[in-house]
């Protein structure tokens, strides 16, 4: 064996890309065209808008985006392949399907999981991701300590909002803007994300679910991935304050 | 040539050269979730220019993925956070004394080297790339690139020597 086949051997545990992976990546692709030509004219791509006290920022939905268009060579419009999207995911597994990043997926994955777990309801309330990620394990119950971590990129947010289905679910910067003041959330849940430790085909990591008086919970996770999807290995909560 | 037409282009050069996209991807960031994330954003880079890429769209395309997998290296989100699970039990319950395989012993030394050295030896002996090329890409010298090389392939070798016995011959 010389370097190069030692290289390769390496690279035989890359992922392979799905036939329909060119389709997806174009998608995506006309939609940034598409944000950065709105950007060009003048148009805000993002929706600022107070939330309760306090401002939060909202995240695109993929309704900003531009009109599905048919792939190049195809006959008939109507035989436009949909990116695929996760609007029915199960519960315990979420395909990865190239339109959004595999990073925001997982993340997807997890609050999805922990807000059903929480709460069958919890998901029609308006759900407030931090933006910045845990410096350390998320254990403090304090939310506003929790959020000294660095910042999701705002592609992984925009996709983290696209496939939790958009509505309701709001990225904040400063949690105790949806805080009345009591500390109480106002009319939600506010989630912060642990840094997923990402092992070979494993994910760990932790998260709070946390809703001021109401109490706080914490949560850590396990998730595993084959070429398609990220699937829940455990998901369980560690501590309720 | 038309929006369709590029569209159409576009996506051929996807269909058809995403797979060794990919792998070059793996190889620099040593990480499958990583790499795929690496990859979609060089290429909506590269659509978003590709009226403008005249000869080698490849070439263009893996100069953006090594610059994107430099970029997300040093992203403070990517950076490993150990102290979030330490206590998980990591074991796979199916097999938790299980051997190491040398496939896994690899992946861990590539995940293990450096940025620049896994860049480096990547290039040179995966791609193909001559000392100078290589360190075009990488924004730093030819005789970066040699050392940077050099150091990093002896590290696959040991890992590879003591996972199997075997020794690594050091020609391309």
């Amino acid at each position: 064996m010389n370097d190069h086949d030692l290289l390769e051997r390496l690279a035989a545990d890359a992922p392979a890309p799905r036939p329909e992976y060119a389709t997806q990546v174009l998608a995506r692709a006309r939609r940034a065209r598409h944000n950065r030509r709105l950007a060009g004219m003048g148009a805000v791509a993002g929706t600022l808008a107070a939330v309760a006290v306090g401002v939060a920022v909202v995240v695109p939905t993929a309704d900003s985006g531009p009109p599905p268009l048919p792939p190049p060579g195809a006959t008939t419009p109507t035989a436009t392949p949909e990116p695929t999207k996760n609007t029915e995911p199960t519960k315990n597994t979420m395909s990865i399907d190239g339109t959004h990043s595999a990073t925001a997926v997982m993340y997807a994955l997890v609050i999805k999981n922990v807000a059903s777990y929480r709460n069958s309801d919890a998901l029609r309330l308006p759900l407030y991701l931090l933006d910045r990620t845990c410096a350390k394990a998320p254990v403090a119950v304090q939310v506003e300590r929790q959020c000294s971590g660095p910042t999701l990129p705002k592609a992984v947010r925009t996709d983290i909002v696209d496939l939790l289905g958009g509505s309701g679910v709001v990225f904040v910067t400063d949690p105790t803007s949806v805080m009345d003041h009591n500390r109480t959330v106002i009319d939600g849940v506010i989630v912060a994300i642990g840094p997923a430790r990402v092992e070979g085909e494993n994910a760990y990591g932790r998260m709070t679910v946390y809703r001021g008086l109401l109490g706080a919970e914490g949560w850590s996770y396990w998730l595993r991935r084959d070429s398609e999807n990220w699937t829940v290995v455990n998901v369980g909560s560690n501590w309720i304050s | 040539m038309s929006e369709d037409d590029r569209d159409h282009e576009f996506h051929r050069f996807v269909s058809e050269r995403s797979g060794p996209l990919l792998r070059l991807a793996y190889l620099l960031s040593a990480d499958r979730a990583a790499a795929e994330d690496v990859l979609q954003t060089a290429l909506v880079r590269a659509y978003l220019r590709w009226g403008r890429i005249s000869s080698n769209p490849e070439a263009y395309v893996r100069r953006v993925v090594v610059t994107v997998a430099a970029d997300e290296r040093r992203r403070p989100y990517r950076r490993r956070e150990v102290s979030a699970a330490q206590d998980i039990d990591h074991a796979d319950p199916a097999d938790p004394f299980g051997a190491v395989e040398v496939s896994q012993r690899l992946r861990d030394a590539l995940r293990s080297l450096p940025p620049g050295q896994r860049a480096a030896v990547v290039l040179r002996h995966w791609v193909g790339l001559e000392p100078a090329e290589a360190a075009e890409l990488m924004g730093c010298s030819a005789e970066n690139v040699r050392s940077q090389t050099a150091r990093g392939l002896d590290k696959l070798r040991a890992a590879y020597a003591a996972a199997t016995g075997e020794s690594v011959d050091s020609g391309r």
